[in-house]
């Protein structure tokens, strides 16, 4: 398998008015092409950071990262992220905020408006395309962002708790929908989560990571086979999974 | 025993009554509760009946001298006679000031605040002097004015420029720091860069707030016009309640000065509507 993301001895130092923090301390991680990998671990243990570094929106302190063999430097469409709190641009319909992306990078009208209903179909928003943020809930609006970053087909799709300011039906009927996507066609996807179950269900691998400094514990690979659903969870392979997962974020 | 809800109902006694009252009162005041807009029309008519009920009450029922209060009546017939006798210019060329000035200071403060607000640098730069300026009253400048300009229109104009220039710098440039951060980061893993951000989201989010910020500060435009007006002009509002208060006509100052309030509040409303209807995303 080729390697998507490659995370070499990073560590993070923020130097704030208190003193400094070390978010992020020797971190390594490989991320193969179109693998699933979730980040788990309490909050405050640098999963956000370590994310932000990927995105190019926080530069480490020390080591190297790279995409598909670049450098990262900075921010780039090649990896589209996913925040908590949506995030979509309030001034635009959900059509118009999905065809975002593509538009900064100039593709036509026509292919423009294609995709996006594509993925807004996907995502089951066909009826909602012509309304504006604010009129959607928020689970809705998490859809939005979600059909935003894939519409612009980035290498690799970076989620920040996507699901985390959901309530639990909905954040299943999304852990649902992001399943199906991803089995339908498969893409490098980095998650961060806080939720173990969210965790085990959809990725490949499971990063643990443990707080300050915030370091990887431990990396468990998910061998639940490719054909996954919500039944998936009421498997005793899974709460296998789920045991070793919370014993290690609960250890110190 | 029945249905202790029905029970209490029917023993009503008066002291409940009142208890009863204070309810609804407190079933009204909600902090930040919002109230139907018929309700809120209403409210607000009320508010202007009130203080004419009162007006009417001080004047014809002698209270006060028509001396220095005028009755409402003669205060219309005032408005009519002036209005008759040259007053619309009057009317029209404190407008044609304020626009202009304020007007001239806006298509210099929306480039310079959106740059203040988005670029660090040229704020360290700018922010300071314009924080200094701002707190100098314009109408302190007036002699000054006058002095290098004389007390034609350059002068009026310049005093209103001077005087909203600074203020829509400064809250422009903050309008523009409100846009939030994460919206910044996800477009630029959309493909945006730093150049293009600005137009692309920066900008179009913080629009409504730029536009609210040209309501408030138009509004203190007019102040500054009506100071400039008071001193060394021979036109304007501002010059006609001068004119009536150095010929003892009390009605005239309060046509001068109603109709300031009226057209300000158009201009407000206006602008309100206008905001509403622009930026419907944002209501
Ligand atoms: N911009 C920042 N400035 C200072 N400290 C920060 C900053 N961002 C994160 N931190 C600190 O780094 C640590 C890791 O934060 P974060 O990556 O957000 O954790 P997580 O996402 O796992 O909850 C925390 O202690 C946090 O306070
Ligand atoms: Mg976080």
């Amino acid at each position: 398998m080729d390697e998507s993301i490659e995370v070499k001895n990073v560590s993070k130092k923020f130097h704030t008015k208190n003193g400094d923090v070390q978010a992020l301390s020797d971190i390594n991680l490989t991320v193969h092409d179109k693998e699933f990998v979730s980040i788990i671990g309490r909050s405050g243990c640098g999963k956000s950071t370590l994310l932000r570094i990927i995105g190019g929106l926080e530069t480490a302190s020390n080591g190297e990262v790279k995409c598909h063999s670049h450098e990262i430097d900075g921010p780039g469409s090649d990896r589209g992220m996913v925040f908590q709190h949506y995030s979509l641009f309030p001034w635009m319909t959900v059509k118009r905020n999905v065809e975002f992306g593509l538009k900064q990078k100039g593709t036509n009208k026509k292919t423009r408006s294609e995709i996006a209903e594509k993925y807004i179909d996907l995502v089951g928003l066909k009826e909602f395309e012509n309304l504006y943020p604010k009129n959607l809930s928020g689970g809705m609006q998490q859809r939005v962002a979600l059909a935003r970053g894939l519409a612009n087909d980035p290498e690799v799709l970076l989620l920040d708790e996507p699901f985390g300011a959901l309530d639990m039906q909905t954040r299943e009927d999304m852990q649902d929908l992001l399943l199906d996507i991803w089995q339908k066609s498969p893409k490098t996807i980095v998650m961060v989560t806080h939720d173990v179950e969210e965790a085990i269900l959809l990725a490949n691998r499971v990063v643990i990571m443990s707080s300050h400094p915030g370091k990887i514990k431990k990396i468990l690979k998910i061998e639940l086979g490719e054909q996954r659903r919500f039944e998936t969870r009421l498997t005793s392979e899974f709460l296998k999974y789920k045991g070793i997962a919370s014993k290690l974020i609960r250890s110190k | 025993m029945t249905d202790s809800k029905a029970e209490n109902s029917e023993y009503i006694t008066k002291g409940s009554v009142k208890l009863k009252k204070k309810s609804v009162l407190r079933k009204i005041l909600v902090p930040q509760k919002e109230v139907a807009r018929k309700n809120r029309i209403i409210l607000g008519i009320l508010a202007f009946v009130l203080i004419l009920l009162f007006w009417s009450w001080i004047t014809y029922g002698k209270i006060v001298g028509t001396m220095f209060v005028p009755t409402p009546s003669s205060t219309f017939s005032a408005l009519t006679n002036m209005l008759s006798t040259g007053f619309w210019s009057d009317i029209s060329i404190t407008i044609y000031r304020v626009m202009t000035g304020f007007f001239i200071a806006l298509i210099v403060a929306l480039p310079l605040g959106i740059l203040v607000g988005a670029y660090q640098p040229i704020a360290a730069f700018f922010e300071p002097v314009f924080s200094f300026v701002r707190y100098m009253p314009a109408s302190a400048f007036i002699p000054l004015f006058i002095f290098w300009i004389g007390i034609g229109e350059s002068e009026k104009i310049a005093i209103i420029i001077l005087g909203s220039l600074p203020q829509l710098v400064l809250m422009i440039a903050n309008d523009i720091r409100n846009v939030d951060q994460s919206l910044i980061e996800v477009s630029y893993t959309l493909g945006t860069n730093t150049l293009n951000v600005l137009w692309k989201v920066i900008l179009p989010k913080s629009l409504p707030d730029i536009m609210n910020t040209i309501r408030i500060v138009l509004g203190w435009a007019w102040t500054y016009v009506i100071v400039a007006e008071l001193v060394g002009a021979s036109s304007g509002i501002g010059f006609s309640i001068l004119q009536a208060e150095r010929t003892f006509q009390i009605d005239r100052i309060f046509v001068g000065i109603l109709i300031l309030g009226i057209i300000g509040l158009i201009v407000d409303t206006v602008l309100t509507l206008l905001n509403k209807i622009l930026f419907a995303w944002n209501f």
